[in-house]
């Protein structure tokens, strides 16, 4: 007596930490003091947690609460902490007989009702990991929380039904007048745009379609109005569903995000995330004061990343988008600790082919400077673009292809064809450690998978012409397997280097060689 | 009665309580509402109960509330008022038990003549 301990979860970056809250209640005057680094939003823990208890019937105890947060060391943000704090405040004074060792994760308002918090799926995934199978919730997060395998979870909608649960015989409790919920229900799932829905563009169906087998980033230079959006958007609805580990991580991340709807199943198709070319470094790769939030690239994880006017985008942004196209994760460093989260995604960029757009086919109405029209593809650095496999020209549609009536194929057939090149392709990879043609270096390229010098020599003829660099070569030739892949080739033949070959150079007005 | 007057008829029906609850338990009260001759270094305010209970003398702060609605008497004691009681109750000791101790208690009284609740926190400052 005087004396409880409850747990509750901080999450740093997807990692969910144990916590455990120990309550005591000393004999000294009234105060309540809370130990454990805690930032400025768990500071205010302490108003919510009085309110709460007051209007619930149960006023936490007249003498000194000392509640601590332990590990004391590990920095702790955000509200989730209030039911856990209160819980063992009260089971201290013996307003409740115990917990049984449960896992609380909830805000509190000032009416004694649970709110839901962000991050209760990687936090639940964490608890039950390390043994804690008993999970309470706000109401709200209660079908996010059972998206976690082996949990017991209770969600409940007031401190008043948490105590009941937990036994308590106190006559006193009242709860708050019901109200509408706070989150609103998920929407029906949007229909995704269409394949079909493209007219013309052959070229750019073809390299969307290479774009998803083999995961390559794409870049697309086109003017005004060509269609380089609309391709874009079609990407993620030809791309595999997310296998069950990338679909966890898929939903711990957006889990995570500052959303009005409830999360109540897990994500399985591939993200789409287009943020505004004035977009902050931090909404693009995470950050924010106290515990860093992950950014469009993390959201994007397992999907597609999309920057729409590439040039537009600040330079330090695109560069901070070096670190995950490289590594597929993004780490942020505060003073304390890091947090770290996954950014496997795979790279659209779309530009005009100078600043007013109109520098296409002759060029003739083009109002840029030469110098501006020269500077402006310049925007996107070379170790950015370098990552880049597939460059590809979208022009303006003719008049014919604008009118004609045959409809191009549904994404469906495409995404059929693009799951059976990535099964083609997973034997290969596999021993390799690669996930999709787009991983594989230069040198698995010249080791393992290297080419008959015969199949490479139309790429040695271009490379002493001074067309083409060996890294364009590498980028040439992972096409190449990803198209051998789509044909049901075990490897590439001639014709489908010729294939990739003709898809980079046509890439005008400029060769990004 | 006024609102101040029924406040202070309040208080001093709740020291009056404490004083008998105290003696009861086998305390000695030796000063009720003491204050230090006036000075100028003495501190201000009053002790509202001074008493010795077997061990060592006590001053005792009451506070007494007729019902939860503006808080727990208890919570009224903020630092400035707990330093203040520390002080004058040093000061008593200084002048009247010279070499002794002295605590400080707080007492919390809250409910009326027909029920009331006695609650009694010792050392608090």
């Amino acid at each position: 007596m005087g004396f409880a301990r409850t747990y509750a979860v901080a999450l740093l970056g997807l990692n969910g930490h144990m916590v455990e809250v120990e309550a005591d209640i000393g004999q000294t005057l009234p105060a309540f003091v809370l130990l454990g680094l805690p930032d400025s939003a768990l500071m205010e823990s302490k108003e919510r947690i009085r309110a709460a208890a007051k209007n619930s019937g149960v006023p936490l105890a007249s003498r000194k609460i000392t509640a601590s947060l332990t590990p004391a060391t590990l920095p702790k943000g955000g509200t989730v902490f209030d039911l856990a704090i209160l819980m063992a405040a009260l089971q201290a004074a013996g307003d409740v007989p115990g917990t049984g060792g449960a896992v609380f994760l909830a805000e509190l308002g000032l009416d004694g009702g649970l709110r839901p918090v962000p991050g209760v799926f990687p936090a639940v995934a964490a608890a039950v990991r390390s043994g804690h199978r008993r999970v309470v919730v706000a109401r709200e997060n209660l079908e996010e929380a059972r998206l976690v395998p082996d949990a017991e979870v209770s969600g409940f909608r007031s401190v008043a039904d948490v105590l009941e649960w937990a036994g308590s015989t106190s006559p006193r409790l009242s709860r708050p007048p019901g109200q509408a919920p706070r989150t609103e229900d998920p929407p029906e799932p949007r229909r995704r745009p269409d394949l079909a829905d493209v007219v013309g563009q052959a070229e750019g169906r073809w390299a969307l379609e290479i774009a998803a087998a083999g995961s390559h980033h794409l870049s697309m230079i086109g003017p005004p109005g060509s269609g380089k959006t609309m391709l874009a958007e079609r990407l993620p609805g030809i791309l595999p569903p997310l296998d069950a580990a990338a679909s966890h991580e898929v939903t711990a991340v957006h889990s995570l995000g500052a959303r009005r709807t409830r999360l109540t199943r897990l994500m399985t198709e591939a993200p789409w995330e287009a943020p505004h070319h004035t977009a902050s470094t931090a909404s693009m790769v995470g950050g924010g004061s106290g515990v860093p939030l992950p950014g469009a690239a993390s959201r994007a994880h397992r999907g597609v990343l999309f920057l729409d006017e590439a040039p537009e985008f600040r330079r330090g942004v695109l560069d901070a988008l070096r670190q995950p196209l490289e590594s597929g994760e993004i780490t942020i460093d505060r003073s304390r600790a890091s947090a770290r989260y996954p950014a496997r995604f795979q790279l659209v960029l779309a530009s005009n082919p100078c600043a007013c757009g109109l520098s296409t086919g002759l060029g003739d109405r083009c109002t840029c400077s030469p110098r501006e029209r020269r500077s402006y593809l310049g925007r996107l650095s070379g170790p950015l673009m370098d990552r880049v496999d597939l460059h590809l020209s979208v022009p303006r549609l003719s008049y014919a292809e604008v009118t004609a009536t045959t409809r191009g194929e549904p994404s469906d057939v495409v995404a059929s064809r693009v799951r059976a090149a990535r099964e083609a392709a997973r034997e290969r990879l596999q021993p390799l450690g690669v996930r999709a043609n787009a991983d594989l270096t230069g040198a698995q390229l010249r080791d393992r998978l290297r080419l008959p010098s015969a199949l490479l020599s139309p790429l040695h003829r271009l490379i002493e012409r001074g067309d083409l660099t060996v890294r364009g070569s590498d980028r040439v030739q992972r096409i190449a397997w990803t198209i051998a892949d789509l044909e049901g080739a075990a490897s590439p033949a001639s014709e489908h280097l010729e294939a990739a070959i003709a898809l980079r150079i046509s890439s005008g007005p400029r060769l990004i060689a | 009665m006024t609102t101040t007057e029924r406040r202070r008829a309040t208080g001093s029906w709740g020291e009056r309580t404490a004083a008998k609850v105290l003696e009861a338990r086998g305390w000695q009260v030796l000063e009720r509402n003491w204050r230090p001759t006036p000075g100028p270094l003495t501190p201000r305010g009053e002790l509202d109960l001074i008493c010795f209970d077997g061990t060592e003398y006590v001053a005792c702060e009451v506070k007494t509330r007729t019902g939860l609605g503006y808080g727990h008497p208890l919570e009224s004691i903020d630092q400035g008022k707990a330093t203040r009681l520390r002080l004058l109750a040093r000061n008593w000791a200084a002048a009247h038990r010279p070499g002794s101790a002295v605590r400080v208690d707080a007492v919390a009284i809250t409910g009326g003549p027909f029920m009331f609740t006695f609650e009694h926190l010792e050392g608090v400052v």
